[in-house]
Formats: C-alpha cells, sequence, structure tokens
C-alpha cells in the first residue's frame, strides 16, 4: 500500500518542522497528477483568491497591527483601561484582559501580544500584590484573547477558505468574544476579592488624562465595528481606512515610528507574515477544489456517520479535534483543516457561521494546551520560567475557557444573533 | 557558494525595497477608492482589481522574506526539543523538501502563465494578463531557490565541521 508510506513519509516531515505549505502542496500537486489533472490547475484555484475583494483586507489589516504593535499604544491602551476600571475589585486583571483583547483582534494573535502587551503588565500585576502564578496565567491565557473581534485576521481567513460572508463573521464573533472575556473576568475578580488586593479609589482626573493621551486610538474599534455592523462600509473598506489612519497616526500625530527607518522596517516585517499567510492560503485554496472533486468531505461523513449520529456528540468530537489541531499548528496554519471540516459539519446541520466562531474559539483555547500549545512558549520564554511552570498557572484559566467553549458550541444563536 | 550567497543577499535587499513601494502604494490607493467611492461617488475603475493584484506580489515578496529568514508557518516544537547537532540535518532535509515542491509548483504555474498568456486576454488598461501574473512562477522559482541555497550552505557548514545552528525565529 504506497499510498501509506506517503502518509508516513508526509507526517515524518510535518512534525519535523517542513513548511506546511510544501506538505500541503505536495499533497495536491500528487493528488491532480494521480487523477490526470494538469497541476496547473493548483494555480487556477490560488488564482481565484484574486478574484475575492476580502484578499486586500489582509495586509491592510496586517500591516495596520504591525504599526500599532510597534507604536506606544499598548502603554497607552493600558493606561486608560487602568483609569477605567482599574477601581474594581479584580480590576486590574479585567484591564488586562480588555486591553489584551482588543490588542489582539488588531494583531491577530500569534504570540505578539504576549510580547508587546504581557511584559508590559507584568510588573504592574505583580507590583499590585496578584500571586505570580495568578499572574503568569493570566498573562498567558491573555495572549490569545480577542480572536473572536473584528478585524482579527483569522477571521478573515476562515471567511475566504469557507467562502462565508466576513461581514457577517465579524458580527457572528462578537458575542462569543464578550462571553470568553466575561467568563475570564469573573473568574479574575474572584480571585481579585480572595486575595485581598487593595483597590484604587476612582480618579476622574487620571481618567481624563488617560483619555486624551489615547484619543486618537480610540476611534479605531468604533468605525471599524461600527461601520461594519452599520452596513457604512465593507470588511476591505474598513481595512483600507485602518491602515491609512493608523499610519498618519503613529507617524505624524504620535511620532511614534520614524518615517524613514521604523515604517520600512514594519512593513517588511508584516509583510513577512502576510506572504508566509498567502503560501498557506494558496494551497489550501488548490487542495479544497481537490477534496471537493474527489468527494472526500462525503466520504469521510459517511465514515464518520456510522459512528457518530448526533450533533452533539459531532460537535464535542470536533471540539478535541481542533484542540489538538490548533495545538500543534498555531492559527494561520490550522485554517488547511476548515475545507475539510465545513462540509461535514454542514452535513450535521451546523451553520458555516456558527461553526467558524467554534473553530476560532477553539484554536484561541489550543494556543494555551499543554503539552505544546504556541502560547506557554511564548510565555515561558518572556518570563523566564519553565514550561511545568506556566502550564501549571494556565490550567485553571484553561478550565475556565473551557466552559465558555462549550456555551458556544451548543448556544449557536450566541452566534448568529447579530447575524440573522 | 559565495557567488550563491551574493545573489541571495541582493534578493532579499531588492525584495525588501519592493515590498516598500508596493505596500505604500496599496495603502494610498486603497484609501483612496474607499473616499472617492463615498464621497464623490466614482473610484478608479480598474484600482480594485489592480489592488488584489498587488496583494498576490506582496504576498510572494514577503514569502521570499520569510524563506530567507525560516519563518514559514511550520510544526515547530519537535525541532526545539531535538539537540543542536540534528537541527541542522534537519533543517537541511527539510528545506530541500520545500526547494522540490517549489520546483513543481514553479512548473505549474509556469503552464497557467502560458495558458493565460495564450488566451490573449487582457487583464485592466489593456495590459496583458501575464504581466499581473507573472510572480507566481517567478515567485515559486526565487522561494526554490532560497530553500537550496539554505540547505547547500548548512551543508557546507557541516562538511567544515561547523554544527552550530543561528537560532531560528
Amino acid at each position: 500500500m504506497p499510498v501509506i508510506y506517503f502518509v508516513l513519509a508526509l507526517a515524518v516531515l510535518v512534525l519535523f518542522g517542513a513548511p506546511l505549505f510544501s506538505i500541503i502542496g505536495t499533497i495536491s500537486l500528487l493528488g491532480f497528477s494521480s487523477q490526470g489533472i494538469d497541476t496547473a490547475a493548483i494555480i487556477v484555484e490560488m488564482y481565484r483568491l484574486a478574484s475575492q475583494p476580502v484578499l486586500l483586507a489582509i495586509p491592510l489589516f496586517t500591516v495596520s497591527g504591525y504599526f500599532l504593535a510597534e507604536s506606544k499604544a499598548p502603554q497607552r491602551i493600558v493606561a486608560l483601561a487602568q483609569a477605567l476600571i482599574g477601581w474594581m475589585p479584580g480590576g486590574l486583571a479585567i484591564v488586562v484582559l480588555a486591553s489584551c483583547a482588543v490588542f489582539t483582534a488588531f494583531t491577530g494573535g500569534s504570540g505578539i501580544t504576549i510580547v508587546a502587551l504581557g511584559g508590559l503588565v507584568f510588573p504592574i500585576l505583580i507590583a499590585e500584590k496578584y500571586s505570580e502564578k495568578f499572574v503568569l496565567g493570566l498573562v498567558t491565557t491573555s495572549g490569545s484573547l480577542g480572536l473572536l473581534f473584528p478585524p482579527s485576521l483569522p477571521i478573515i481567513l476562515y471567511g475566504t477558505v469557507a467562502e462565508v460572508s466576513i461581514d457577517q463573521l465579524f458580527r457572528a464573533g462578537i458575542v462569543p468574544g464578550i462571553l470568553l472575556v466575561t467568563v475570564l473576568a469573573i473568574y479574575s475578580v474572584r480571585q481579585g476579592i480572595a486575595s485581598k488586593i487593595e483597590r484604587h479609589p476612582f480618579d476622574a482626573k487620571k481618567l481624563w488624562t488617560a483619555f486624551k493621551n489615547v484619543i486618537w486610538e480610540i476611534p479605531l474599534p468604533f468605525f471599524i465595528i461600527g461601520g461594519i455592523y452599520g452596513g457604512y462600509f465593507t470588511a476591505t473598506e474598513a481595512a483600507a481606512v485602518t491602515a491609512f489612519y493608523v499610519f498618519i497616526v503613529e507617524v505624524f500625530v504620535y511620532r511614534d515610528l520614524k518615517l524613514t527607518t521604523d515604517v520600512p522596517r514594519v512593513m517588511k516585517e508584516s509583510m513577512v507574515l502576510v506572504g508566509a499567510i498567502l503560501m498557506i492560503l494558496a494551497m489550501a485554496m488548490g487542495l479544497t477544489s481537490f477534496l471537493i472533486d474527489q468527494q472526500i468531505p462525503q466520504k469521510l461523513f459517511e465514515l464518520i456517520r456510522q459512528v457518530v449520529e448526533s450533533k452533539i456528540v459531532f460537535l464535542m468530537i470536533l471540539n478535541v479535534f481542533l484542540l489538538v489541531i490548533g495545538m500543534m499548528m498555531e492559527i494561520f496554519s490550522a485554517i488547511v483543516v476548515v475545507p475539510l471540516i465545513v462540509p461535514i459539519a454542514k452535513q450535521y446541520g451546523v451553520d458555516p457561521i456558527h461553526l467558524g466562531i467554534i473553530f476560532l474559539a477553539n484554536l484561541e483555547i489550543a494556543y494555551l494546551m499543554p503539552p505544546v500549545g504556541m502560547n506557554l512558549f511564548m510565555s515561558s520564554f518572556r518570563f523566564k520560567k519553565t514550561i511545568g511552570q506556566v502550564t501549571a498557572a494556565t490550567l485553571p484559566f484553561i478550565i475556565v475557557l473551557l466552559i465558555g467553549l462549550f456555551i458556544i458550541t451548543y448556544i449557536p444563536q450566541l452566534s448568529l444573533w447579530l447575524v440573522k | 557558494m559565495k557567488l550563491l550567497l551574493f545573489v541571495d543577499r541582493w534578493l532579499t535587499r531588492i525584495t525588501g525595497w519592493l515590498i516598500i513601494f508596493f505596500l505604500s502604494v496599496m495603502i494610498v490607493m486603497a484609501f483612496g477608492q474607499v473616499v472617492l467611492r463615498n464621497f464623490f461617488h466614482t473610484s478608479i475603475e480598474w484600482g480594485d482589481v489592480f489592488l488584489r493584484h498587488l496583494v498576490l506580489w506582496l504576498g510572494f515578496l514577503g514569502a521570499v522574506i520569510a524563506t530567507g529568514e525560516g519563518r514559514h508557518l511550520k510544526i515547530e516544537f519537535i525541532n526545539k526539543l531535538a539537540p543542536e547537532r540534528y537541527r541542522k540535518v534537519i533543517y537541511i532535509a527539510t528545506n530541500l523538501f520545500a526547494a522540490i515542491v517549489c520546483f513543481f509548483l514553479m512548473k505549474a504555474a509556469v503552464a497557467f502563465v502560458q495558458m493565460e498568456g495564450e488566451s490573449g486576454d487582457t487583464l485592466i488598461l489593456n495590459l496583458s494578463t501575464t504581466y499581473f501574473i507573472i510572480i507566481i512562477p517567478v515567485g515559486y522559482a526565487i522561494i526554490a531557490f532560497r530553500f537550496l541555497v539554505r540547505s547547500v550552505a548548512w551543508a557546507a557548514e557541516i562538511i567544515k565541521g561547523d554544527w552550530h545552528i543561528e537560532e531560528q525565529h
């Protein structure tokens, strides 16, 4: 059975770190050739990307995120959140959750939040006498929080591959996203009260100063969410406005980025990520058309149906599968399973939009999954703790998030509420 | 070997310049389109198609840099656990593999571009589609080249007895 050797060989290559796009490319190349189809078909499929308007949103949102990450926006956001909600019990922890969520929505995850924001809030939390274990867990968890909020890149990628409207996905993610932040916030407040953290009085003057400092960045989430939600513009138009606006504000208003040195460097950095993503996305398009051509999702569905009858059990298995995939691959690569799961889930009566939210919520948590979730490594590296320490600290947060995931999975109305 | 590395360095430099230029054009033009559409109820007719092809170009250029810096998306945790000595061998093998795949993708892309070229279609402004999609085969060719250069460079280092590997991103 040569197919088995082939699968084994590819599995070894994946595990030893061959670029994922080359693996998917191999499958498509051999798949198409074995059917006697010219491999140019792969490129034809890839070129279909150029006919999707939302393609333009990918580099524009990515570069906006990088501009923000490299500016002093993280400090300003934290200062504002601190003045706004820092007075509550466990308030500072909520500050971290909220700022990280906003920040990750703009930067699309991939560990950048832990480096940029985590390092910033870690010492503040410790100074407030939160236990080190709690702080470590909180910061690690916050690193991927916010992937469900617009304009997060993973949402756009899911929509592109699954051929679902990005605007609708953006709306669908808001309530489940708030839910995940809320469950963590409740847990943090409980911890804050339990460990008798000293509370600061509310200071209107401080709030005003913080607000004035961040005044130019405040409109961003509003005109993205408001603009899309109100139907004023599409996700792609929002990306165009955001990129231009962020550039002007960070370079000419705040002057955090120097036009001649920082800007070219950040531009190149951001396009490296876009390039890596596009390589995967391009190959995923080819693979999708091959899988559908061969009716592989249909065949898989029939196989699974013999064991799994109910939608409830299917969703349970899907969650476990996505958590494992997400833990090993991180979010941009995990997009390759989308063409497989969308048609299968449809057969079980799962709405593709709801599926998208399940998919993203799973990957958000998968970042933290022991033993090899990426945030554990990022955090261990950034805060100089062993993987074991980070894992132990993050475990309670994972459990809280899994409760949230359970609710998101089994109450589709949460995701579909703002869409319909 | 020296020549290969020299070419490789210049590829990086030129790619970087192109990225900065194209991305600047993209940011300004995409914003311009939104302003034209919403305030003047008009737009540059060929603008959107042009911009989407610019994404293809930027993506491939970004991927060229990603190749040189070992920053393609991949599963990394096993390599992180492997001792340095094995790691270099693993990197050579996986990069060679990627080079071969990119070579075949380049061939597929050449066939695609020829198909489009023969159809004689023009995309926008009476320009042949070929100009806009030529980056696909060229991109894969450069990426294949860079994967190869990296493998060869590491192999050469091993022959000299140098097993040390610079930390990958």
